[in-house]
């Protein structure tokens, strides 16, 4: 697990870790807050063996990028000002004072999660985008789950200094769909004054792998972020994605996509913190459930005292397909300044009956004319983005996890 | 063929007392209820949690959810207080030399 | 269970004036003497406490039972860890769960402090009521209209008494109903209340009959009013109407610190039940109140629910859809001013095909208040065909209040509309300006915005209450609450 090779800061950061991971106990019982809708029982994270490391290879079901020269996690270093794409571990011996000022900073929540993980991390990025740089090629960082039955804890870390510019995709893939384990990620996304960063982030893991994430960004002054996340895979789990606008003019959009089938439950819980004035945010969620599955959004618009002039804009939208399916949704809001615009709907509903009728009129069948209206559903999110790479490769995405779920 | 499993003999479980076992994705209690034998999920519908710690009123046979008060039909499965609404699932339960043993399905 | 008295936050000039007030009002009428009290238990709650009290109200074996299983769930249970921090402050012990108070009490409306009588002018209350209010005699002129009223419910075969009256004279009916909506165990408080509850209505509507007339609270002659531990139920037989109204606008002093009602409503098929509550409590007061109704086939539950007073407020009507075709509505304003926090909401639960709903909450945050919205939207499996709609705004008046909105959505069924949507704002830049250019002061412009936000609620209560809201919420604007 520890190379020896690691420096010191790292070894000491895990050791603590290992120890206070021992005091802690996963939240099984139902009652737990936060917890309610996503019971452990029956889940002993002790009964899988920690996933050794290994490369960061592309794997099957890939985000398709048609872009060129898009920038993969090597060990070389950068040869100009370009940013540091490399494994967490290398980077922590390469730039060991870039990393120890950053990790653990981001993520500070201590749960049985994100400390085991801060113990037993193997796989691991780094990206850094030195201050002014822009990078116009993506960032491709891969995630593979390789030994069934392991736990795999990986963790990326990934910051832009001031006026920095990039564009992240990171994936989470499974080498054996059937394959069961468990996947315990932290996610920490470091925008610095001024910086943009648009990150995607697509979780397409074996259907009998538990997923756990914490993923967190914190926005300083007229940053901006554009999060897409689109949560495909997994048997069961919990991931909080949050994000803090930290200085004023800060900026968040997060776009959540899941399609969910036979007996999966998705749980999403996510936090927009105004913690500064003038900042703004735009959270969307749409989700279609089929078969006896099962998601719950939890979402929190917390808008601090000071934070005067925010808007903050949340939404969640499902589409049940069956009657066996279960959503459950929970916006909520925290407001404690009161120059501010927060606004939050939640809605679950069947298909549209005039779309289908429209669509009838023009001769389609019933079935194709349903699928439409599904796929436009999801597709509607895509609609944030610009025309582009990004753009064919979310709604390419989300077409194949479609297929998948409703059948060819 | 419903499949039939055994709880235990039939001195073991006097009026009065409770049993609960677990199959598959149930948690099943069986009671005895002056004599009558009854079995229903070991689930309050309400936040789905147990009935065993529950008081049972052999007279109405009924079961008291614990930690809300939503009083259960031993015979029916249906709740017969809010805030419990929707019903649980029942078993038949047979006696077969001195055994007492569940259908379930 | 007493609460450690460690940190006290110092009280606001309103709360230290109130204090001296209650000081007054015990000394000055002589609360204390035994003679003029039939009986006042000593503080704290224990078996003998409640046995006394069932035994002071000659209860059937069967209440006396009752009380004292709830006590027993009251004991075990923890109080709840969610809601406010201020429900730390609650100390039971200190607390005294039963007074019968003398029917021959008499007190002096020339005792009543001045700026009391100020507001009671300001908000243009009637004498009868405003002596009513000011806990001063116990006799009002107004009884002979009451007994009117009584004479016309009982030709048209109502039962509208108190809940003692209706344990003696209609215990069939009481059996049958009491506690099936809200079990003893349900929650801490109700627990409490199931053990020493006193006083509250008991109305039966029979079958096909339209009560046209609100029935208001302090209609019931001869009982103690906006007693603490209260117990209605209304029963509304098949295609049946009645209104119930109770509480006032007015600001209403309690020297109970804690009040614990129990409501439960029973709509039975094409029934419909509309039940307005405006309260105003003094801000010494805990207000912890357990309301729940259950609507069978097409019949309608409506709760107008309007929180003004008390220093803590927790209460979340609810509606239980058990029938196809049922509706439920919640309507709700709350009005959180310095040091108070009215943490309230509603519940729906569409347990049956083709059920609807709405909720409407509007809350407004001044001077420090918080205000929060707590409610659940739940569709069971099988009630297909359901919708419902929440609504939910919130007005922050200025830096330092706070607003909080926590809605549980749960939805178990395909085929179902539902939404919800919440909005928190300040009073509008545009409107303000607007107003003020067409020559209104600021601040009149502001109530002139203020009574707008919450009018499409107000609309909906008796013309009395609505006249005196719309004034008293101009009062709290101005921050000169009597």
């Amino acid at each position: 697990m520890t190379t020896s090779t690691e420096p010191v800061f790292l070894s000491a950061r895990r050791a603590a870790a290992l120890l206070e991971a021992a005091e802690l106990a996963l939240p099984v019982f139902k009652g737990e807050v936060g917890w309610e809708f996503t019971p452990l029982k029956g889940f002993d994270l002790a009964a899988f063996a920690p996933a050794p490391g290994g490369a960061d290879d592309a794997a099957p079901h890939a985000l398709d990028l048609d872009a060129a020269d898009s920038v993969r996690v090597s060990s070389d270093e950068p040869v100009s000002e370009g940013p540091v794409v490399m494994p967490l571990a290398l980077a922590a011996e390469r730039h060991p004072d870039i990393v120890e000022r950053y990790l653990g900073t981001v993520v500070t929540a201590r749960t049985r999660f994100t400390v085991e993980n801060d113990a037993r991390w193997t796989d691991g990025t780094f990206v850094y985008v030195p201050r002014g740089v822009h990078v116009e090629a993506p960032i491709v960082l891969t995630n593979v789950h390789d030994e069934a039955g392991s736990a795999l804890h990986h963790r990326a870390l990934i910051v832009l200094e001031e006026g920095a510019q990039a564009e992240v995709w990171h994936q989470s893939l499974s080498s054996d769909l059937e394959a069961e384990g468990v996947v315990n990620g932290v996610t920490e996304l470091v925008i610095g004054q001024n910086a943009r960063l648009r990150f995607v982030d697509l979780q397409a893991l074996s259907e009998r792998t538990w997923v756990f994430g914490a993923q967190r960004a914190i926005v300083e002054r007229d940053g901006s972020l554009d999060w897409i996340t689109l949560g495909f895979g997994s048997a069961n789990g919990k991931v909080f994605l949050e994000t803090k606008l930290a200085g004023p003019g800060a900026h968040a959009a997060v776009t959540g996509a899941y399609a969910t089938r036979g007996r999966q439950h998705l749980d999403f819980d996510t936090l927009q913190e105004h913690a500064a004035p003038d900042t703004t945010s735009d959270l969307a969620f749409r989700g279609i459930l089929d078969g006896r599955s099962s998601t719950v959004w939890r979402g929190m618009i917390q808008v601090d005292e000071g934070a005067q002039r925010t808007d903050a804009f949340q939404e969640s939208r499902n589409l049940l397909l069956t009657k066996k399916a279960h959503a459950d949704s929970i916006p909520g809001l925290e407001i404690l300044a009161n120059d501010v615009r927060c606004t939050h709907a939640a809605a679950i509903a069947q298909i549209d009956k005039e779309q289908l009728f429209y669509l009838r009129s023009h001769g389609l069948p019933e079935a194709d004319a349903h699928r439409l209206v599904v796929e436009g559903f999801l597709e509607a999110l895509v609609g944030r983005f610009e025309a582009g790479a990004v753009r064919a490769a979310v709604a390419g995405a989300i077409e194949r996890r479609l297929q998948l779920v409703l059948g060819s | 063929m419903t499949p039939v499993i055994d709880i235990c003999r039939l001195d073991e479980l006097p009026p009065g007392a409770t049993r609960i076992v677990e199959y598959e994705d149930y948690e099943i209690g069986v009671f005895n209820c002056n004599g009558e034998l009854l079995a229903i999920e070991d689930r309050c519908s309400h936040d789905d949690g147990t009935l065993a710690e529950g008081e049972v009123d052999q007279a109405a046979c009924t079961v008291e959810c614990p930690r809300h008060g939503a009083l259960w039909d031993l015979r029916t499965g249906k709740p017969l207080t809010l805030p419990a609404y929707v019903p649980v699932e029942t078993f038949p339960v047979l006696v077969e030399d001195g055994l007492i043993k569940l259908e379930v399905d | 269970m007493a609460t450690p008295d460690t940190t006290r936050t110092p009280l606001t000039d309103e709360e230290a004036g109130l204090k001296d007030l209650n000081a007054d009002y015990t000394e000055r009428y002589g609360f204390h003497d035994a003679e003029d009290y039939l009986y006042k238990a000593p503080k704290g709650i224990n078996r003998e406490i409640v046995e006394k009290i069932s035994e002071l109200k000659g209860e059937p074996q069967w209440m006396r039972e009752f009380r004292l299983k709830a006590l027993e769930h009251f004991l075990a249970r923890p109080m709840p860890t969610w809601g406010s921090p201020k429900l730390a402050e609650v100390d039971f012990d200190d607390i005294h769960y039963f007074v019968r108070a003398s029917d021959k009490a008499e007190r002096s409306w020339d005792d009543v402090p001045d700026d009391v009588k100020k507001t009671f002018d300001r908000l243009g209350i009637p004498e009868a009521e405003r002596k009513f209010l000011a806990g001063v005699g116990a006799q009002y002129e107004s009884e002979v209209v009451y007994h009117q009223v009584n004479k016309d419910l009982e030709d048209q075969g109502v039962i509208f008494v108190d809940m003692d009256t209706a344990l003696r004279d209609h215990e069939e009916l009481m059996r049958e109903y009491f506690a099936t909506i809200i079990p003893p165990n349900d929650n801490k408080l109700a627990a409490l209340n199931s053990a020493v509850w006193s006083g509250g209505s008991f109305v039966y509507v029979p079958p096909g009959v339209h009560v046209e007339m609100p029935l208001q609270a302090y209609f019931r002659i001869n009982t103690e009013n906006m007693g603490q531990f209260e117990r209605t139920i209304i029963i509304a037989d098949e295609g049946s109407y009645v209104h119930y109204v109770e509480g006032c606008t007015a600001p209403t002093y309690s020297s109970d610190s804690l009040h614990s009602a129990v409501v439960e409503l029973i709509a039975k098929p094409g029934a419909r039940i509309r039940y307005t509550t405006v309260q105003n409590w003094s801000q010494n007061v805990f207000n912890l109140v357990t309301k729940r109704a259950i609507a069978e086939r097409d019949a309608t539950v409506e709760w107008v629910d309007c929180n003004l007073g008390s220093k803590l407020t927790m209460k979340y009507p609810s509606v239980y859809l058990m029938g196809e075709r049922a509706h439920g509505e919640i309507l709700s304003i709350a009005f959180a001013g310095k040091g108070q926090h009215q943490d309230a909401g509603g519940k729906i639960v569409h347990a049956a095909p083709n059920t609807t709903s709405n909720i409407f909450a509007k809350s407004i945050s001044k001077d420090g208040g918080r205000s929060s919205y707590r409610g659940l939207l739940e569709v069971a499996k099988g009630a297909h065909g359901s919708k419902s709609k929440v609504v939910c705004d919130a007005l922050l008046l200025d830096e330092g209040s706070r607003s909080d909105t926590y809605p549980t959505i749960r939805i178990g069924e395909d085929d179902v509309d539902v939404g919800h949507e919440a909005t928190v704002s300040k009073v509008g830049e545009e409107q303000l300006f607007y107003l003020m250019s067409h020559g209104l002061p600021e601040e009149e412009a502001s109530k002139l915005i203020v009574n707008g936000f919450i009018e499409p609620i107000v609309k909906e209560l008796p013309m009395e209450y609505a006249v005196e809201m719309n004034r008293l919420i101009e009062l709290q604007m101005e921050g000169s609450i009597g």
